[in-house]
């Protein structure tokens, strides 16, 4: 069998998800066995400009020229596979998006509006068809190996569409919300085994939202019946995922 | 038997299999493995998940496969369920009904077969309704059950292997002022758990529920799963395949799973029979109260919602029906 | 004996049926009863059921299969040699006792075809045995015809009588249509039931998505149809096959059923009692 041509990929963000993948030091020898990896732009300088079975992409997109690389590495490749919260939901740095303008942003940080042309930060999917997501902050390197064997062996990977409670309940945490911190457990999608709640620690909703499912309303409601404030849930909800449209639209 | 002479019962269970018993974590009440009595937590209101976690794992590997060869993957072994109150028991024979019935689950069969359950008499909160639910004394489903009458616990033998464990010299006969006090126990347990729900007929009443209805009784639900993940009776699970780096090898896996969750009716193509909250709550309830009584009153669904979604109050609206 | 545990079957033939849906020989005997299913392992992949398209007296069983999700995915990469695992056969199948010795009238949609089959090819072995068979079969177009030679030769034959619509005409079913005015029309299925007489006497099995179902329903019964002896098959994502997992629970209230247990088979009065039917879209 020929080797699936991988490409990795990285646009605005801390390149934390491609550090997570040189990360997998006991398998990462395997993998770079079974993969034929002909760009990495973090492990090495090689890029070969190439066509790529699977795309990785990490980052947001928040330039012009980024978009346009994006395209190109879509049209290049069979797959595309969004690592990390930031090429998932368009990370940390979208927190401001609807309220600061992009402008604005500028004036504040270069004194001038126009040193150079940007975007709102947006998930890769706001420009391309993204075939896989692997959110998280960082990527969980387990789920990136199974996501990996998955299309190995010709399969797209099984996203995870359950919320973090799942995992609590699974590792007999007891609730972290019912202890009285603002957790986002019931409303991000595990995969991360409870990591924060397993150490006592609120979920801060590093992976998102769960798709679809529309609970952004009840978790206000339930959070405000708990005693926090109106403006720390809003922040807290848009740390990960202030692009999702129902937490775009909070108040 | 003398409560004093409860330690010397433990080290004989000890022998059968490792101990597993109610222990505190934090705020949490969990069963673990334990070494000595003095681990363990006697008096308890109710674990955060249920002891069904011997019989039917929240995690387990159920098979291994190497290409198109599946291999089965048991782990054998002997064990002690020790402290577990009734409606847990309970539960477990509401499991059993399922998971015994043919084809029977090997899984669950072998290790309903080699744990033995040690049943305690509990210390109900506010939250309990085991008496509506008919779960408040077990009448089987055990090797032995210890009811706290005081000074001593009153010792009910209902195996021959747990008959086993009480040959030796500290198991008195009781006598008929044990009796009374035994009765005198079980009747203040009784008195003591006030919540009632009425479920007679509820069934049809959730059917006939007007969606409006449902929608208020739902509004807050965050569809996390965690009422279905503590409940004792729960029998859904989901399966996953993980297939190693020669992807070629790797293993079966199943996990508890949540009718809940979105996925849960999910089928191919991506069609989903139970799209929102209302449906899967529906089905829930049904699944819990709607035909036979698969609901044994142990409260967590509520004690552990983040939401804090009462069900006996759920019902009462149901009832209701505003 | 461990169910949970597949037991390794070699695929002997594959044979396009549609763009999207593939017919597969196993190297394996059941000796299943139409309309139940089987569970097909893809290991690393997954288990998903799928509904058996063969008569168990016709021999090796026979799969259709739609390629929707992961598993189906992955099944329609491999070719004859290849091993799959398989569990089963599971469920209740169509009452074929009870049938015995009068008409029946299959009704098939789409991929309601697959389950279908089993029966016609069971009825068509026992010929003497039961009474006239009809076989109403709605497709999209020709592409999307399963079985297309088998059909096709039915068409032709006194076996049985084959009604057929379509949605979209092309040149298949032009020509058809010209040959049998009368059994063939445009339209969806129910269009069928203006051609075919309905014999109150008879049994009926319908087949197809959901949606097709409660159409075929609402318009046999408004035909005067008794409901009591028509049967169709439900489909869920049955995880365990033997009533364990619940992942393909119908009803809501205290009419709550199985599909893979229970089911797939249900009568129309069980269809219509379970209530919760009214959540199916």
């Amino acid at each position: 069998m020929k080797k699936p041509r991988v490409g990795i990929f990285g646009f605005t963000g801390c390149a934390g998800d491609q550090l997570m993948i040189l990360n997998l030091e006991d398998e990462l020898l395997d993998l770079v066995g079974a993969l034929d990896i002909k760009s990495f732009t973090m492990a090495s300088s090689l890029v070969e400009d190439d066509e790529y079975d699977v795309a990785f992409v990490e980052g947001s997109i928040t330039t012009p020229k980024q978009k346009e690389k994006l395209e190109q590495i879509r049209n290049k490749s069979k797959l595309l596979v969004a690592i990390g919260d930031c090429a998932a939901w368009g990370g940390v740095q979208a927190s401001c998006n609807g309220i600061v303008s992009v402008s604005k942003k500028m004036v504040e940080v270069y004194g001038s509006r126009n040193v150079w042309e940007i975007y709102e930060s947006k998930p890769l999917s706001a420009y391309v068809k993204v075939d896989f997501v692997l959110p998280g902050c960082p990527i969980e390197k387990e789920e990136f190996l199974r996501a990996a064997t998955s299309l190995l062996h010709g399969d797209i990977p099984e996203a995870v569409d359950y919320p973090v409670c799942v995992e609590c309940k699974l590792r007999e945490n007891g609730c972290v919300l019912l202890e009285g911190r603002l957790c986002l457990g019931p409303i991000t999608p595990g995969g991360c085994k409870a990591r924060c709640p397993s150490l006592g620690v609120d979920c801060i909703g590093c992976r998102g939202v769960i798709d679809g499912e529309s609970r952004i309303k009840s978790a206000i409601e339930v959070f405000k019946e708990a005693g926090f404030e109106k403006d720390y849930v809003k922040k807290r909800l848009r740390m990960f995922a202030a692009n999702y449209p129902e937490i775009l639209e909070v108040k | 038997m003398a409560k004093a002479d409860l330690p010397k019962l433990f080290r004989t269970l000890a022998k059968y299999g490792p101990v597993v018993a109610p222990v505190r974590v934090g705020e949490n009440v969990v069963f673990r493995e334990v070494t000595s009595l003095e681990e363990v937590e006697l008096e308890y209101t109710r674990s955060l998940t249920p002891p069904k976690k011997l019989f039917l794992g929240p995690q387990e590997e159920i098979l291994k496969f190497d290409g198109e060869k599946y291999e089965e993957v048991f782990e054998d072994g002997k064990a002690v369920l020790f402290g577990v109150h009734a409606c847990d028991i309970n539960g477990l024979l509401k499991l059993d009904e399922i998971y015994l019935d043919s084809p029977q689950d090997e899984y669950y069969a072998r290790r309903r077969e080699n744990v033995m359950i040690v049943g305690m008499s509990c210390v109900p909160d506010e939250r309990c309704f085991c008496t509506s639910t008919g779960s408040s004394y077990a009448y089987g489903g055990f090797d032995l059950f210890l009811h706290d009458i005081g000074r001593e616990y009153v010792v009910r033998v209902r195996t021959e292997r747990g008959y086993e464990f009480t040959k030796d010299g500290y198991f008195k006969r009781m006598e008929e002022k044990d009796f009374l006090a035994f009765k005198k126990a079980e009747e203040k347990k009784v008195r003591s758990i006030k919540r009632k729900v009425d479920l007679a007929g509820i069934g049809d009443l959730i059917d006939v529920t007007p969606k409006s209805l449902w929608e208020e009784l739902t509004a807050k639900c965050l569809a996390c799963g965690s009422c279905n993940l503590v409940c004792p009776t729960c029998q859904c699970y989901d399966v996953l395949d993980v297939l190693e780096l020669d992807i070629r090898s790797g293993s079966r896996i199943r996990r508890w799973d949540s009718c809940m969750l979105k996925r849960h009716a999910l089928v191919a193509g991506g069609g989903n029979f139970r799209p929102t909250v209302v449906e899967r709550t529906a089905n829930r309830l049904s699944c819990k109260v709607g035909g036979e009584i698969r609901c044994v009153g142990c409260g967590r669904c509520t004690v552990y919602c983040p939401a804090k979604i009462d069900l006996v109050e759920m019902l009462e609206r149901i009832r209701v029906g505003a | 004996m461990n169910e949970l545990i597949p037991k390794p079957v070699k695929i002997l033939k594959v044979k396009d049926q549609t763009p999207i849906e593939k017919l597969f020989t196993l190297g394996v005997k059941l000796g299943q009863k139409p309309g139940q299913f089987i569970e097909m392992s893809i290991a690393g992949v997954g288990e998903a059921p799928v509904s058996i398209c063969s008569s168990p007296t016709r021999g090796n069983v026979e799969v259709c299969v739609r390629r929707v999700g992961r598993v189906t995915n992955a099944l329609h990469r491999l070719g004859a040699g290849a091993r799959v695992g398989v569990r089963g056969p599971y469920g209740n199948g169509f009452p074929l006792e009870k049938m015995r010795g009068s008409e029946v009238v299959l009704v098939a949609g789409g991929i309601g075809m697959a389950p279908v089959r089993a029966v016609l090819q069971y009825l068509l072995d026992k010929k003497k045995e039961y009474g006239e068979i009809k076989l109403l079969y709605g497709i999209r177009d020709y592409s999307m015809m399963l079985f297309k030679d088998e059909i096709l030769k039915l068409m032709n034959s006194k076996a049985c009588t084959v009604y057929l619509s379509y949605e979209k005409e092309d040149e298949v079913c032009k020509r058809l249509r010209k040959e049998y005015p009368e059994r063939v029309c445009q339209g969806v299925v129910t269009k069928l039931f203006e051609m075919v007489k309905l014999n109150p006497e008879a049994h009926a099995v319908v087949c197809g998505p959901p949606v097709m179902f409660w159409f075929v329903f609402k318009e046999m019964r408004n035909r005067g149809f008794p409901i009591e002896r028509l049967y169709m098959t439900l489909e869920r994502r049955m995880k365990c096959g033997i009533g364990k997992c619940k992942h393909c629970v119908v009803g809501v209230g205290s009419m709550m059923k199985y599909v893979c247990k229970d089911g797939p088979v249900f009568s129309g009065v069980e269809a219509l009692t379970m209530r919760g039917m009214k959540y199916v879209r």
